[in-house]
């Protein structure tokens, strides 16, 4: 019961940060340079068809007025239409979404077990040499500019050992061994400093925990350590752990556009890559909005487990 | 007023000298040390720089090494010799001395960037934590919006919006780290605003604003240093990514992102000149890490006898007729850690964006 | 014969600062269905000297030297694996201060219990879930059916001090360690939890290991009390002789410093200075630099136990009672807090 009205509550909570997003975006849209009825109609229109396409897009109205429309569209579910692709921005959003979030979902999958494990073998082997490496290590990771990390990966891999593909993307539900391929390189360049982060995160908070006064009870009455690591320590530490997944959501979507843009992978960052590029604002603001709402719902959704997990938050 | 004047002082003086005191600290701390030595390095690198180009006209380089900026057609991809270590880029121009001279861009991006976040971010949550209500709400939600689009991507639009340039990168990345020092800063002051100090000042009648910034906020700066530190790698490394993907530093000025760039270009053919600016920024980055994880730890009361263990003293040299010392032990806490002393006294961790 | 015997206990903390020396020479005794105050200040190294008798001293600290024997075994020899299994939980308990962080906050009340039983003893889950009821119902813990499954966070304080005190008997353990546990609680939720105390020694006809710096609460649970100053036991005897008749400096000035209902504020006397720390602590008597007595001879080795008691021991360190020392009477019931000591390297700051 508790847990649900949390759940409600805190998707409440939203709103006013959803509200700010969409007033922030279209400020945006409108201090961007560049005019998109000449960049749509190229270099010499006829005044009627910019007049035209400028009456049915609403430019000549006031701002407010503008501002209002825009809320009223997107509540049904419209972000505006591509200059370049000339379709829907909902529609570009829905195609270009399965790689990011391929390529995303995959790069938790192989950060949070690594990351785990080596937080937790730190954690036990607290100032032993086992320690020191991996503590080495999650540092160098979190050090790493993934953009290089990708170039030198293309080099080793594909120009010089000549075993994966450098650039492309196919669906793993189409070709799973073609994607596979294809997924290594951009997954093993989100996933390097995810992997540091939420190491490092986990071992400073198991070494925390397994310095508490109820591991130090549990020691007391004989539970044997394994359990204590196991059961005692690890639970309480997830907590800041699935605090810290959820926030990197917004790392990894930014870094999406760099992985996208180097392998050449059709997807959500690619697609605000060329936005920008090619002045699509529309394109580059609706995807920026989804962006933010994923991350939004990903933090809601941490707090719930948080939540979950932590039978202190509901009953407050 | 000159009562005021003098416990103004008197504050300032606690925050500076606990400050230097667990700076102090560092010297146990060999992965810190390194961290500042790197540091040192780039600065003293960026110094030069600074000198030679605006004193010298890049004379000083080019009588040492080579001008960064002569092209050299004839001299195009050349790989790594005695000639030019690092090799050449496809104007010939020798990669060493571009990487010098990028220091000063990467350093000048760091510390403007954070420069700006720190201010705009110390401000902020101060004020938001210390008048509370609408003020509080207002701010700390506009925080959240900022917060809530991925960094790389607010700060494409940013540089979309007013052009690319080295200057409004340091804008850009400056108001994309500013969430993250403001919610630092809102729960130091929150936690700072009921002492006995700033109650006293409160019925000496002193401004508001001279109570927050002079009293309060000092006071509440350490956890705002550390969090500074650690993100210093953070903004190199998405200033980088920028001027990587096109955003931010334009040539001909030398700069590690651009030189990734352009090496991403020519990586079939020349290797090094992707891979050498790549270890500039990935040492840069190391560096400061290196420092900040040092700094957070020898500010957590938690950790200050992190690295001392029995092996480090010899049990035959146990001290058999002792020094008088009066001091004040609390051996209770001496094995166990002075648990829940903080609520959350913001390791700031998490809130690193490229 | 007595079930534990702790003997030149030494528990060192090897910190960046120093060796602390935490508890540096403490010897007592605890008899079958005994109980032991130990009383100190906050620093004295009462709580090191407890967790030491378990093993759960970690580093930087260690026990250095000394022996401990709990019922004839000793247990600085045993293996943490044995320790483990054969005495923590089972035959020794710990009751912390803070019961709240004591507790995990992830895991019911119950379930915490449940563990410690099923973990020391043989019983099923569905035994320890039944006997945990049992337990929480004696220690007087209202609806324990229901109780049992709710988080610590839905506790008073008082109550997270009796489920402690609840996981402590799961496993019929014949010594009980109580380290402060009503410090951090209100005076009237403390006089509870001491009656629950004297309930469950004669119900369980455990022995008992009583911490405190609370003189009051000593004499609410405890038959016999041993006075700790700075990693020393100065002073150990029945409740009743040592306040009626303290025979050691320290314990007549902590004595001194309670306040009573009959006294004013003007004739509490509290002890001039400050402690020393562990780290370089005086030679010789580690009191001396705040003792009014205080002469020559004792800056030139720690004082051994006298035995000054009648009919049961009395046990005091302090060379004003060896009767081969010669030395001027001293005024022993004196002000002490401008009395500088006799001879002294430096005094305390205060």
């Amino acid at each position: 019961m508790g847990l649900f009205r949390y759940t409600l509550r805190r998707f409440a909570q939203l709103v006013p940060v959803l509200f700010g997003i969409v007033t922030l975006t279209f400020i945006m849209m409108h201090a961007l340079p560049g005019d998109p009825v000449r960049l749509y109609l190229g270099t010499e229109p006829g005044q009627e068809l910019a007049d035209d396409l400028i009456e049915s897009h609403g430019f000549d109205r006031p701002l407010y007025e503008q501002y209002f429309e825009h809320l009223w569209r997107l509540v049904q579910g419209d972000l505006g239409q591509s200059f370049v692709y000339n379709r829907p921005v909902t529609d570009l959003i829905w195609e270009r979404m399965e790689p990011t979030l391929v390529v995303m979902g995959l790069s938790y999958v192989v950060a949070l077990p690594v990351a785990i494990g080596l937080g937790i073998y730190g954690a036990a082997r607290h100032n032993e040499a086992g320690d020191h490496v991996s503590r080495f290590a999650g540092l160098a990771g979190i050090s790493t500019p993934n953009f290089w990390l990708a170039l030198m990966l293309i080099y080793v891999m594909t120009y010089h050992l000549g075993l994966l593909p450098a650039s492309g993307y196919t669906s793993p539900f189409v070709n799973p061994v073609e994607s596979a391929m294809l997924l290594v390189m951009p997954v093993l360049t989100l996933a390097t400093a995810q992997t540091a982060l939420l190491m490092r995160m986990t071992r400073s908070s198991m070494i925390e925990e397994l310095r508490s006064e109820h591991v130090e009870t549990a020691r007391a009455y004989g539970i044997p350590e394994r359990k204590i690591m196991v059961r005692h320590s690890f639970r309480n530490a997830l907590l800041p752990l699935i605090t810290i997944v959820g926030l990197q959501l917004s790392t990894l979507l930014g870094g999406s556009v760099i992985v996208e843009e180097i392998f050449a992978i059709p997807g959500l960052g690619r697609l605000f890559f060329d936005s920008i590029i090619d002045q699509d604002y529309s394109v580059a603001v609706g995807v920026t909005l989804f962006f933010s709402t994923l991350f939004l719902i990903g933090v809601v959704l941490t707090d719930i487990a948080y939540a979950y997990i932590d039978p202190r938050i509901k009953y407050d | 007023m000159s009562q005021d004047g003098s416990r103004v002082k008197e504050a300032e003086f606690d925050a500076r000298s606990g400050f230097v005191t667990t700076l102090l600290k560092l010297k146990h701390s060999p992965t810190s040390l390194a961290g500042l030595g790197i540091i040192a390095v780039l600065v003293l690198m960026a110094l030069f720089t600074t000198i030679d180009s605006f004193v010298f006209d890049r004379a000083m380089i080019t009588w040492l090494h080579a001008d960064p900026y002569a092209m050299d057609q004839t001299m195009r991809y050349e790989g790594p010799s005695r000639e030019h270590p690092f090799g050449t880029d496809r104007y010939g121009r020798d990669i060493l001395s571009r990487l010098i001279y990028g220091s000063r861009t990467a350093l000048a991006i760091g510390i403007l960037a954070v420069g700006i976040s720190f201010i705009g971010g110390i401000i902020i949550g101060a004020v938001s934590a210390y008048f509370g209500g609408y003020v509080d709400d207002g701010l700390m939600r506009t925080v959240e919006v900022l917060y809530a689009i991925p960094g790389l991507v607010l700060a494409m639009i940013f540089m979309a919006i007013f052009g690319p340039s080295i200057y409004n990168l340091f804008i850009a990345y400056g108001i994309v780290g500013i969430p993250a020092y403001a919610r630092v800063m809102r729960s130091e002051v929150l936690s700072l605003r009921d002492r006995q100090y700033v109650e006293a000042a409160k019925l000496a009648g002193l401004p508001r604003r001279t109570i927050l910034f002079r009293e309060i906020v000092p006071n509440g700066l350490a956890p705002v240093v550390v969090q500074g530190t650690l993100s210093m790698g953070t903004v190199i490394i998405g200033a980088a990514a920028l001027s990587f993907l096109g955003f931010g530093v334009q040539p001909p000025t030398a700069d590690w992102g651009r030189m990734l760039a352009d090496g991403r270009t020519a990586l079939l053919v020349a290797w090094w000149v992707a891979l050498f600016p790549g270890i500039m920024i990935f040492l840069t980055v190391m560096g400061f890490n290196m420092l900040g994880d040092g700094l957070r730890d020898v500010m957590d009361p938690k950790m200050t006898v992190e690295d001392v263990g029995i092996d480090d003293f010899d049990l035959d040299d146990l001290p058999t007729e002792p020094d008088h010392g009066y001091g004040f032990g609390d051996l209770e806490d001496g094995g166990r850690q002075p648990a829940s002393t903080d609520g959350g006294s913001s390791a700031p961790e998490g809130g690193d964006r490229p | 014969m007595s079930l534990l015997e702790v003997e030149d206990l030494r528990t060192y903390f090897f910190t960046a600062d120093g060796i602390v020396q935490a508890v540096d020479g403490v010897s007592f005794e605890v008899d079958t269905g005994e109980s032991l105050g130990i009383v100190g200040e906050s620093g004295a190294g009462k709580s090191v000297a407890v967790k030491s008798i378990m093993g759960l001293i970690r580093d930087p600290g260690r026990v250095v030297d000394g022996s401990i024997r709990f019922d004839g075994r000793e247990l600085t020899d045993l293996s943490e694996r044995e320790l483990r299994q054969e005495i923590r939980g089972n035959e020794i308990a710990i009751i912390f201060q803070d019961a709240m962080s004591a507790l995990n906050p992830v895991f019911t009340v119950g379930s915490q219990i449940e563990e410690v039983i099923v973990e020391n003893t043989d019983r099923s889950p569905k035994e320890a879930r039944s006997r945990a009821v049992e337990l929480l119902d004696d220690v007087g813990i209202p609806d324990p059916e229901q109780r049992i499954d709710e988080y610590p966070h839905q506790y008073s304080g008082g109550m997270q001090q009796r489920a402690m005190i609840a996981m402590a008997l799961a496993c019929d353990p014949r010594l009980i360690i109580a380290d402060e546990p009503t410090t951090a609680l209100d005076v009237t939720i403390q006089a509870g939890i001491l009656d629950l105390f004297d309930d469950i020694q004669e119900k369980y006809e455990t022995s008992m290991v009583y911490v405190t710096h609370d003189l009051g609460v000593v004499r609410e649970v405890c038959d016999r009390v041993g006075v700790m100053y700075l990693g020393n036991m100065v002073e150990c005897a029945p409740y009743d002789e040592l306040y009626r008749n303290p025979k050691h400096p320290y314990t007549q000035s902590l004595l001194n410093s309670v306040v009573t209902p009959d006294e004013t504020l003007d004739e509490i006397d509290p002890i001039g200075g400050t402690m020393p720390s562990a780290v370089s602590p005086p030679s010789g008597c580690r009191f001396r630099t705040r003792c009014p007595a205080a002469f020559d001879d004792c800056s030139k080795a720690t004082p051994p136990s006298y035995d000054v008691g009648e009919d049961d021991p009395h046990e005091v360190a302090c060379l004003l009672y060896d009767e081969t020392v010669s030395r001027a009477e001293p005024a022993l019931h004196e002000s002490n807090t401008d009395t500088d000591p006799a001879e002294s390297g430096g005094t305390a700051d205060d």
